[in-house]
């Protein structure tokens, strides 16, 4: 071979084989990167379903505590008020209204165990409709008296799955808990509305705000749980979540559903 | 170019064969795995054992290539190192293998796979005598790398992590290995078309081998190096 020869076979030879190399080494990458978005997806998948496994458990514990406190804790305290009823014939004045205090009571825990019984099974939300629960649990709130609650709706139920509106009403729970327990707020505002086949759900109160540290890293097992579950159950319900919150300026959440 | 030539052959007053082995090419070829086993020795303990045996392959290299120009001023031929470096290479590819792959059956498929490769490779040697190039030896253990690097590939997208492909030291150990081995394995199998008739082997051949050098060596600088800075934590073997 002369040095002409040399070259041409080095240029060709050389250049085909990089070639082969380079494309071999691309398509590995090709082939890494999918498998690893495989990877991801079936990663996003498997928490989804962990998810979704934590959240039916928590709706079956809830349901049994929800029957529980109808069918023990309400029928004794039923049967309770019914003994005290025969109780206070025979008695004297002072014991009588004593008594009559006492069925007064009674019958505030019937109540409560009602309201409360009734808003853990999921069951009973279907039959009354998301919008009328959450305006009889503001309205709770608002006969207090220590709480103004502006609510306004115009939420199409026929447009939401059964197993959403569960989702989103706990959520709306998280919210209000969260905001009686810490806010300090004298204001609620609520918005739950539906527009182009889309549901959005707006809380906004007047109270001390979230403190930054705890919106951007909230922990199990501190006070943080609130904001973890319904981060956690908007995930699974495939809504946008969005926190704005200031010092002793207020709290607004905004939750959004978009259309299927 | 003739001084330049002077300036790197050893002895400088004695400019010949030296010339051609103590080239730029291969001081910078040496540069590169000297620097590689050094890092690699400061850092061994931080290393997992694939990369461990990686290193002491690295040493193996840089202690060869040194002897091999001693000899070379000695004997005019750098060939007989290079037999007795192919069985360390086998055997020290063939632990890195065992480290890195996942699969038992893999392992001692390819441990089984390196041990014919290393009879082989003795057997080539014994036959053809030391001075002799070890071209059927290098054959061999090109094809027994290729399918190595290529089983490690395999691997690679079979089993992906969260990092970027670039930023595993599996993916430049693989990819430097096959680089070199593929172009060392056409140009070792074709030994005997080149060199037909007692003709020389053509001189981009050395060019050629010279270039893979650097890609290897620098390719597994960069895998010892990611292996190093890899947080313990988040190891992972692929």
């Amino acid at each position: 071979m002369n040095l002409i020869d040399d070259v041409e076979f080095l240029l060709v030879f050389g250049t085909f084989m990089a070639g082969i190399l380079i494309a071999f080494i691309i398509l590995i990458v090709i082939l890494y990167r999918r498998s690893q978005l495989k990877m991801q997806l079936e990663r996003q998948n498997f928490q989804q379903s962990l998810l979704e496994t934590e959240v039916e458990i928590q709706e079956q514990t809830l349901h049994n505590i929800s029957r529980d406190l109808h069918d023990n804790f309400g029928q004794i305290a039923s049967l309770i008020k019914i003994n005290l009823n025969l109780l206070s014939k025979d008695l004297p004045e002072l014991d009588r209204n004593r008594i009559s205090e006492s069925k007064d009571l009674l019958s505030k825990l019937i109540g409560d165990i009602r309201v409360l019984s009734s808003s853990l099974a999921a069951e009973n939300l279907e039959k009354q409709g998301l919008a009328k629960r959450i305006e009889s649990d503001l309205d709770r709130v608002k006969r207090t008296g220590a709480i103004e609650v502006n609510y306004n709706t115009n939420f199409k139920e026929d447009l939401m799955k059964p197993d959403s509106k569960v989702f989103l009403y706990r959520i709306f729970q998280e919210i209000l808990n969260n905001a009686l327990k810490h806010s300090q707020a004298s204001k609620f505002e609520l918005d739950l509305k539906t527009e182009q086949g889309a549901f959005s759900l707006h809380f906004k109160d007047n109270g001390v705000g979230i403190s930054t540290q705890k919106l951007e890293n909230p922990q199990r097992g501190l006070s943080g749980n609130g904001l973890l579950n319904m981060r956690e159950r908007c995930k699974i319900l495939g809504a946008d979540l969005s926190i704005n919150s200031k010092a002793d300026i207020g709290t607004s959440i905004s939750i959004t559903i978009p259309s299927k | 170019m003739m001084a330049g030539m002077i300036f790197f052959s050893f002895p400088p007053w004695d400019p010949g064969f030296m010339v051609a082995i103590l080239n730029p090419g291969f001081l910078f070829s040496y540069a590169i795995f000297f620097s590689a086993a050094v890092y690699g020795v400061r850092h061994f303990k931080k290393l997992a054992p694939a990369y461990r045996v990686l290193v002491l392959l690295l040493v193996t290299v840089t202690i060869s290539e040194t002897m091999s120009r001693i000899i070379a001023y000695q004997y005019n031929s750098t060939v007989p190192v290079y037999h007795f470096l192919i069985p360390f290479q086998i055997v020290f590819h063939s632990l890195i293998f065992k480290n890195l792959f996942i699969a038992k059956s893999a392992s001692r498929l390819f441990l089984i796979l390196g041990g014919i490769v290393l009879m082989l490779s003795i057997a080539i040697s014994i036959n053809d005598g030391l001075f002799v190039f070890p071209s059927f030896n290098i054959t061999w253990l090109s094809f027994y790398l290729i399918l190595g690097t290529l089983y490690l590939f395999f691997q690679l997208v079979q089993n992906p992590s969260d990092k970027s492909l670039f930023s595993l030291a599996e993916f430049w150990f693989a990819m430097g290995t096959l680089f070199f081995y593929a172009g060392t394995f056409l140009i070792y199998g074709l030994y005997d078309y080149f060199t037909i008739d007692g003709r020389r082997l053509p001189s981009w051949v050395s060019k050629v081998t010279l270039t893979l050098n650097w890609i290897l060596y620098l390719s597994y600088f960069i895998s010892i190096y990611l292996e190093r800075i890899k947080a313990p934590s988040k190891h992972e073997s692929h």
